[in-house]
């Protein structure tokens, strides 16, 4: 059978190949994360280990797999022992495809945790799958642009759709649930009011910039999917970078962060550049480089030729 | 410092498994979108605050209630217990059926604080306050939807 071109056009962007450095800086972000969660990000989870267990109510999942005993004390504390355990070998690169397993399977059934109770938080998809991929991709260096790999290509891909999926289908949620006249209505006055801050309360008086905010949001999380889709990189990291600004925005309104779905985002980025043992040895001269880079960026031509230039630095150490 | 391994190109089968596992992955949130509930996490609708609010309205607010055996009541927290009133608010017709259910919540209570007074009454109160043009105009209702006392048949 030969595919049609288009096939193959669609299939050769699925797969495309990424660099390995990114699997090493996504399994350090996912870890780190992991030690932010338990404490600042949802430390209310480990309360759950007072909690008698008439008041758990199994999930779905929970019900059709039943391996996910009901929480007590032991169980709590020991998932969360676990999981930190297991996070920082992952972290760290030490077979990081074992410690990889336990982190996403700890990490799930502490989810099991959390959401068990009556009440579920959302945007923690992207995050999941990311943390389920990790341990299928092979072990990794920071910095390595050199080696290539079709698995993770498609794995971030995956990843990407995720956290595309979470915008799109929260868009149609809020149309589902709240209708379409969610957009005019005062959920942005209700939260704000709730859970207000110095940033956003004087958002109050203004309500009809609110609405305006609603229109946006829907806007953007309706053709979020675009990002998926460009092929200039320049606009695709503007894209990300604007929805990393509209998180940091939502965060100074309402404290409220979706940080492990941007964790999940970050594997946009062309992370496998940052090489920290580079970083490191570069630190005192980067003042420098960053100077020569925007001047050889404002003189094109570069005027300046790379020896001169590199007089001025200062050598390290 | 590892080796660099050659990783081989993914096979025809390799490929084709990979785009059923993401067809299954988006189908699936797509169907829990259209008509699943929280109850299929991780999937499920992502329904963070898509509720419209209704600037004319009413807007409620629920607490719990805690008295100890020195006759000291008071609202509860979050992290008081580990349960939280948002969880509280998801199971609450379970507690308008069963307010001997509360005395788990008294429970966890003591769980976590172990030095303090025994538990001996609580209570689910609910405050509503009418909005008009999304501000209170200053009526309210109170609701009190499930009460227990130390003694009620578990």
């Amino acid at each position: 059978m030969t595919p049609l071109p288009l096939a193959q056009k669609a299939t050769g962007w699925f797969f495309q190949p990424v660099a390995l450095g990114r699997v090493a800086a996504m399994r350090f972000l996912a870890g780190a994360f992991i030690w932010v969660d338990w404490w600042w990000y949802m430390p209310w989870i480990i309360g759950h280990r007072h909690v008698p267990g008439e008041l758990y109510q199994p999930l779905f999942i929970a019900r059709v797999l039943p391996v996910f005993p009901v929480p007590n004390f032991e169980i709590v504390v020991g998932t969360l022992v676990v999981l930190l355990a297991a996070s920082v070998p992952m972290m760290f690169n030490k077979a990081p495809r074992l410690f990889g397993w336990i982190v996403a399977i700890a990490y799930f059934e502490w989810m099991i945790i959390a959401m068990s109770y009556g009440k579920v938080d959302h945007g923690k998809f992207g995050f999941l799958i990311l943390l389920f991929l990790l341990p299928t991709m092979p072990k990794a260096r920071w910095g390595d642009r050199r080696n290539l790999s079709e698995h993770v290509g498609w794995g971030f891909n995956l990843v990407q759709i995720g956290v595309v999926c979470t915008y799109f289908f929260a868009a149609w949620a809020k149309i589902r649930y709240g209708g379409w006249e969610w957009v005019n209505s005062a959920t942005m006055t209700w939260a704000i009011l709730r859970r207000g801050t110095e940033y956003s309360n004087w958002l109050l008086e203004y309500p009809g910039l609110l609405r305006l905010s609603q229109w946006g949001m829907v806007g953007f999380e309706l053709l979020s999917p675009v990002v998926m889709f460009v092929a200039a990189k320049r606009l695709k990291y503007g894209i990300v970078a604007f929805f990393y600004c509209f998180h940091l925005t939502v965060f100074l309104a309402v404290e409220i962060s979706f940080l492990p779905h941007m964790v999940a985002m970050a594997c946009f980025l062309p992370l496998e550049r940052i090489n920290p043992r580079e970083l490191i040895r570069n630190a005192p001269r980067l003042p420098g480089l960053i100077r020569r880079k925007l001047k050889a960026r404002k003189a094109v031509p570069a005027q300046t030729r790379p020896g001169e230039a590199a007089r001025e630095a200062e050598p390290a150490s | 410092m590892p080796k660099d391994v050659a990783e081989p190109p993914l096979t025809r089968r390799g490929k084709l498994a990979r785009i059923a596992a993401t067809l299954a992955m988006v189908l699936a949130l797509m169907a829990t979108s259209l008509w699943g509930a929280d109850d299929f996490f991780p999937f499920a609708p992502f329904k963070m605050y898509s509720h419209a609010h209704d600037p004319d309205g009413w807007a409620n607010s629920t607490s719990l209630i805690l008295t100890d055996a020195t006759g000291r009541s008071f609202p509860i927290g979050d992290n008081d217990t580990g349960f939280r009133r948002a969880e509280l608010e998801g199971q609450l017709s379970r507690f308008r059926e069963d307010p001997t259910l509360l005395a788990l919540v008294a429970e966890a209570y003591e769980d976590a604080h172990p030095d303090s007074p025994e538990i001996v009454a609580a209570e689910v109160r609910i405050v509503s306050y009418e909005l008009r043009d999304g501000e209170r105009t200053g009526a309210e209702t109170v609701e009190i939807a499930a009460a227990w006392t130390e003694g009620d048949a578990p």
